[in-house]
């Protein structure tokens, strides 16, 4: 694992709704990008999910709602696991 | 995510906007064996759909039907499909709509005409009382639930196949993670496990009384990957999705294991690499006795892939080798190593020397008689595998991972080798290829073509298709592309469907000789219409191609439509990428050419005037014994 969390994130997101990478900054969010709709944000949890090994709660992934959002929460996840 | 990964997206990218499809196939496939994760099935989807349409992709479309939420699983099973070269069209029934959507004669389903229905269950949503109130029931409630179980599988069944000739798989049964009586659910008859298993017995033999309904595992799976981590249960709770994150993947290729044989995309040859494939290290530096195979470690990583690889060697993979070595090096092993499970009489064909292994390949293929896309290709090395990949994308390609008591899972998992019938063809291959060399040298021996072609003493059994033959002529329908007049593709329930309508006929042809049981190599489907037989189909496994098998097939088929009072035989090729072998079948057989174009060509022979003059080699054993015209099961 060498990418930062933010960069993981970026490539996930971008994964997901088949971007590019330099199309996807901190501030990405469900307003920005069409494609974000709710299945589609599913799969994005289920990808955060697996790729950090990480589970979030319903309420979590509620507050799922940008990419910075999301690096917090996967910080916040994997020092809680460490 | 490695850097590599993000390079290979980029090179991806590139290669499709410089306009080289394959070459961004190859590497998407790279990819996707690489790191099967669900983000990626994101991507690996949306650029699919940007170079399909320029490759030359097998097609599949499947309906899933479903109790529980599997949208997620959509793009990954898809983007599996698209690494296999398979572009799968996927229509997700609605949520817990699966009975009315089979009963519905007007359902969006069936305006789908998919080639394969899924029906996805779970024991929780079939039979809620079996899995959550089960301490609640009597002996008596739970013979009766599994009765209500099990009728409403036979009657989806029936009605599915009424209205659609789909192939149908239907998930098993799941047990759940804990049983509600704990350990005592095993001390005592009509326990929770016991009334699972018996809808699940029953449900396999429904399927086994159907053409082309199977079952998928679904219990196994979950079983073989964890029953309490498969499960999510707060996913379930909020999104109805049972199935944990990390989980999914497992499903999606379960259904490919469906998916390829039903397509079409099923490997009949492995090629196998030698150093660091077969045994550790490399047998050029490290000597006989330095390399690693044997009962221990490190030896026993090989010897597990030596028994998955023989494993498919008795299933009817035919084996072959490609490796870069000294011939005699790599044959001092073969022969003489005391821990080698394979010998060089499992190998139908050896290319072992120094020549890059794209061109070996190549010549395996043409050994073999095969399309270069019948191959698999087994390789530790990455180098050779990209190659492979790139200049022969038809192949699959099965790169080893760098941990060696790996690779045995990885070749097992690999949806390839799949098939759904099993033929008595399959189980005796291996040893039919060895006969077909014995028959290669006697070819050499002997002076006139006719003079071989007696010496081999050949029997053609032709026959009607019956129920124990009906997979084989299915199969070779789907299979065989170069002895092939039409290329029509059939599944065992449309043959079954042709069988049982009296103006056509579904003939089968095996050739025995004095080298052994060739097996069924040969399928005719005829079409009468007023005075006219049409040959819908007429097709040679490439075994016995050049031994005049075919015109004592077509020699019975006029002789038939003649006493039936038929004036013309007719019929058309239809020009293929590979079917060049047949081009001039009907020219040869004094048919005249009544149509031409470049899609397909259309011939007659007047039945009143000329007949077709039966190879006097060859004994013919004919049966017009058929199949049951009533309902017929495989």
């Amino acid at each position: 694992m060498t990418a930062s969390v933010l960069d993981r994130v970026r490539q996930i997101v971008a994964d997901v709704f088949g971007l590019a990478l330099d199309q996807i900054d901190a501030r990405s969010s469900p307003e920005l990008i069409e494609a974000w709709e709710s299945i589609a944000h599913l799969n994005l949890v289920l990808s955060l999910e697996q790729a950090f090994g990480v589970s979030f709660t319903p309420d979590e992934i509620a507050e799922l709602v940008s990419v910075e959002a999301i690096v917090n929460k996967v910080h916040m996840k994997l020092s809680q696991a460490a | 995510m490695s850097v590599e990964a993000e390079n290979h997206r980029q090179q991806i990218d590139a290669l499709i906007a410089s306009g080289d499809a394959s070459g961004a196939h190859a590497l998407l496939a790279d990819l996707w064996q690489a790191e099967s994760s669900p983000a990626l099935a994101g991507f690996i989807v949306s650029r699919w759909e940007k170079m399909r349409d320029q490759l030359s992709c097998l097609k599949c479309k499947t309906a899933i039907l479903r109790s529980f939420t599997l949208e997620p699983l959509v793009p990954m099973v898809r983007a599996g499909a698209a690494a296999a070269g398979i572009d799968l069209d996927v229509q997700l029934g609605d949520f817990n709509a699966y009975a009315q959507e089979i009963i519905d004669p007007g359902s969006r389903l069936y305006r789908f005409d998919a080639n394969l229905v899924i029906l996805a269950v779970q024991t929780r949503d079939i039979a809620p009382r079996l899995w959550q109130d089960f301490t609640d029931l009597t002996p008596a409630d739970v013979d009766d639930a599994v009765q209500r179980v099990t009728n409403s599988f036979a009657t989806w069944i029936e009605t599915l196949r009424s209205h659609s000739q789909a192939h149908l798989v239907i998930h098993s049964l799941d047990l759940p993670p804990r049983f509600n009586q704990g350990v005592l659910d095993t001390q005592v008859e009509s326990s929770q496990a016991w009334a699972i298993q018996q809808i699940n017995q029953q449900l396999a033999t429904l399927a086994r009384q159907h053409t082309g309904v199977y079952v998928l595992d679904y219990d196994a799976l979950i079983a073989r990957h964890g029953r309490l981590n498969w499960y999510d249960p707060q996913k379930w709770l909020t999104v109805r999705l049972p199935i944990a994150a990390d989980k999914l993947i497992h499903l999606a290729e379960e259904w490919l294991r469906f998916v390829c044989p039903l397509t079409g995309k099923a490997a009949k040859c492995l090629v196998c690499d030698l150093d660091n494939t077969l045994w550790g290290g490399i047998i050029g530096e490290d000597g006989i006795d330095g390399i690693q195979l044997g009962a221990e470690y490190p030896g026993a990583a090989y010897l597990e892939l030596q028994r998955a690889i023989l494993d498919l060697y008795q299933r009817g993979i035919i084996l072959a080798i490609c490796s870069k070595n000294n011939n005699d090096d790599a044959m001092e092993v073969l022969e003489n190593h005391p821990h080698m499970l394979l010998r060089p009489h499992h190998f139908a064909a050896k290319r072992i020397d120094w020549n890059d292994k794209v061109r070996n390949l190549r010549a395996i293929a043409a050994q073999l008689n095969v399309g270069i896309d019948a191959l698999a290709f087994i390789d530790d090395n990455p180098v050779e595998c990209r190659l492979v990949r790139s200049q022969l994308p038809e192949i699959t390609v099965i790169q080893l991972p760098e941990d060696p008591m790996l690779s045995a899972d990885l070749l097992r998992r690999s949806p390839v080798f799949e098939r759904l019938s099993r033929s008595d063809e399959d189980r005796t291959r291996g040893q039919m290829y060895a006969e077909q060399r014995r028959r290669g040298e006697l070819k050499q021996t002997v002076a006139s073509l006719e003079d071989f072609y007696e010496s081999l003493g050949m029997q053609a059994h032709i026959a009607l298709v019956t129920p124990a033959t009906l997979p084989r002529v299915a199969q070779l329908t789907q299979k065989t592309n170069q002895f092939n007049l039409t290329t029509r593709r059939y599944s065992e329930q449309q043959i079954a469907a042709l069988a049982a309508d009296p103006d056509w006929r579904v003939y089968s042809v095996q050739v025995v000789d004095r080298f052994g049981d060739n097996g069924i190599v040969g399928v005719a489907i005829t079409h009468r219409r007023d005075d006219i037989v049409e040959l819908d189909t007429f097709l040679l496994s490439c075994r016995v191609i050049g031994r005049t098998v075919e015109t004592a097939m077509l020699a019975t088929i006029a002789e038939h439509a003649k006493e039936a009072g038929a004036a013309r035989l007719v019929g058309s090729f239809i020009p293929t990428r590979k079917n060049a072998p047949a081009a001039d079948f009907f020219k040869m057989h004094g048919f005249d050419c009544t149509s031409e174009d470049v899609h397909e060509s259309t011939w007659g022979l007047d039945l009143t005037r000329s007949a077709v003059e039966p190879p006097p080699w060859i004994d013919r054993k004919v049966s017009v014994e058929g199949m049951p015209h009533d309902r017929v099961r495989a």
